[in-house]
């Protein structure tokens, strides 16, 4: 068995070896590929993440007219909760906020009259949907503006937006690369050993002993193009965080690069794409059987 | 041909290559156990394709070809290997790796078949003793005559022990005196009990040894099969 694994593996590096070229274009370009998709991929979770650690940011405070009765305040409540994009609703009524503010301001409060309106705080299912909310209420009647905050909702949900759109278009572009040129590297590969192909067939080796060196060399191609991807992410994403930093509302969003997890994901995900280049090259219907 | 059964039968066989181009037309012929066949043609005559029928390179669409009592139709692709590992296959250009020693040769085709390093040390002297290469063992392809890679091609057919040798054109890149000393070690093996097929178009080799030949021409066996015999 044993044997029979070091016959595999020398016969997958000795290709490789031979295709020295070859095998670097498709390493770099998988590489290159998986650094996009990873990096996209770690900046679109780090954003969700930044998202759904601000929840007061995901607010909106809905203002009501001063002399709306109790009554209708009630009602518009009622109306907020009925918007399908709206996740939480809670009444801050007039009285209490002023109570607070006093606490929080006495010397500024002293001798004045309550001049808060009753208000709502409301909470967003998705922060993409906050302008729509927005204008949502502010077509209802009885309320006296909407705040919120606009440029952060807007920025996120863009942000998000973009790596969406740049993590389909340029990622699935490298992607579909990379995969070209590994199964170009493994057509190339079966082109050079097709001597040692031919004599492995007439002694009547079995088709994975012939075929398994190509799928290794694959998957080895995806990994190496992983593991690069994953160590030149490293830098790049502290690099990123520490230009972030400089922004006042990205500060709490800092935090360590996921070794662990970068590095087995992107060595898995080259590995398993890889081997499916390799697949399609050794079932080419050109590959002699 | 006495009563006990073929060790090869083709019965009626046809390859078509395409509408057009047919590789055997209604080929039938028998082989016994032990024998050793001459397969005589022009170019294009069909003797490699028939060659390749039994090793399963090349599809039949009609008839039937029968090895060892087995139908090759019924050899299913994984099977293949196996079929192959049952006949020792020399090509005419010798397929030898150039980077491998003649003894790294004959190595590599027996790790390919699934051979410890135990059993690759021990019976690759053997082999080459058997077709008289053991003293280049060392030497790269390109340090060996023509005759020399050759015997080494043979010896490697040889890996699985095999009851049939198939040769195709062994003789065709060698000069007489070569042609002659390669046919003779075929002719060897023959004697200790291996089926031989050899496709030749080298007559002078043929007429020499004194064997069964089949003439093929454009796909179909033609004339008396046992004319130099």
């Amino acid at each position: 068995m044993l044997d029979r694994i070091e016959f595999l593996l020398l016969e997958a590096f000795t290709s490789l070896r031979r295709n020295t070229w070859m095998t670097f274009s498709a390493v770099t370009t998988s590489a290159m590929a998986l650094l996009l998709l990873g990096g996209l991929g770690l900046g679109y979770m780090r954003i969700m993440q930044f998202a759904a650690t601000l929840p007061s940011k995901l607010e909106m405070r809905v203002m009501m007219q001063m002399d709306l009765p109790q009554e209708e305040v009630m009602q518009f409540g009622e109306k907020i909760r009925a918007i399908p994009e709206v996740a939480k609703v809670e009444l801050l009524p007039r009285d209490q906020a002023w109570e607070e503010m006093r606490a929080a301001y006495p010397d500024v409060t002293e001798g004045m009259e309550n001049v808060l309106p009753d208000a709502y705080k409301v909470t967003m299912r998705d922060v993409g949907k906050a302008d729509l909310v927005a204008a949502k209420v502010e077509a209802m009647p009885g309320q006296d503006g909407v705040e919120y905050m606009r440029t952060e909702y807007n920025l996120i949900d863009q942000a998000v937006k973009l790596i969406r759109l740049i993590g389909a278009l340029l990622g699935g572009m490298m992607l579909l690369t990379s995969g070209v040129l590994i199964y170009n590297a493994i057509r190339l590969a079966i082109l050079a050993r097709s001597r040692e192909i031919k004599i492995m067939q007439l002694v009547g080796a079995s088709r994975s002993t012939i075929w398994t060196p190509l799928l290794i060399e694959g998957v080895v191609q995806g990994a190496l193009g992983g593991a690069i991807a994953a160590t030149v992410l490293w830098p790049a994403f502290e690099s990123v965080q520490s230009m972030a930093a400089s922004l006042a509302f990205l500060q709490e969003a800092r935090s360590p690069f996921p070794v662990t997890m970068a590095y087995t994901s992107l060595i898995a995900v080259g590995s398993v794409y890889g081997l499916l280049c390799s697949v399609i090259a050794v079932r080419d219907p050109r590959t002699a059987k | 041909m006495d009563g006990q059964a073929p060790y090869i039968l083709f019965e009626r066989v046809e390859v078509k290559y395409s509408d057009v181009v047919a590789g055997l037309r209604s080929v039938s012929l028998r082989v016994d156990k032990g024998e050793f066949i001459f397969l005589c043609g022009q170019t294009g005559s069909g003797k490699s394709t028939l060659l390749k029928c039994l090793t399963k390179e090349v599809p039949y669409s009609k008839g039937r070809v029968v090895l060892s009592g087995r139908d090759l139709h019924t050899v299913e692709r994984a099977e293949i290997p196996l079929l192959r590992r049952e006949m020792g296959v020399v090509p005419q250009d010798f397929g030898l790796l150039s980077s491998k020693t003649v003894w790294e040769n004959v190595a590599y085709a027996m790790r390919a078949i699934g051979k410890t390093r135990r059993e690759i040390r021990r019976a690759v002297p053997d082999i080459l003793d058997r077709v008289n290469i053991l003293h280049r063992a060392d030497a790269l392809p390109n340090q060996l005559s023509g005759g020399e890679q050759q015997r080494v091609a043979i010896g490697r057919a040889l890996i699985n022990n095999p009851p049939l040798l198939l040769a195709d054109e062994p003789t065709g890149n060698l000069d007489p005196s070569h042609s002659i000393e390669i046919v003779q070690l075929l002719a060897d093996l023959n004697a200790r009990g291996a089926t031989v097929i050899v496709a030749t178009h080298d007559m002078p080799v043929v007429e020499r040894m004194n064997k069964r030949v089949v003439q093929m021409e454009f796909g179909r066996i033609v004339g008396a099969e046992d004319e130099f015999a």
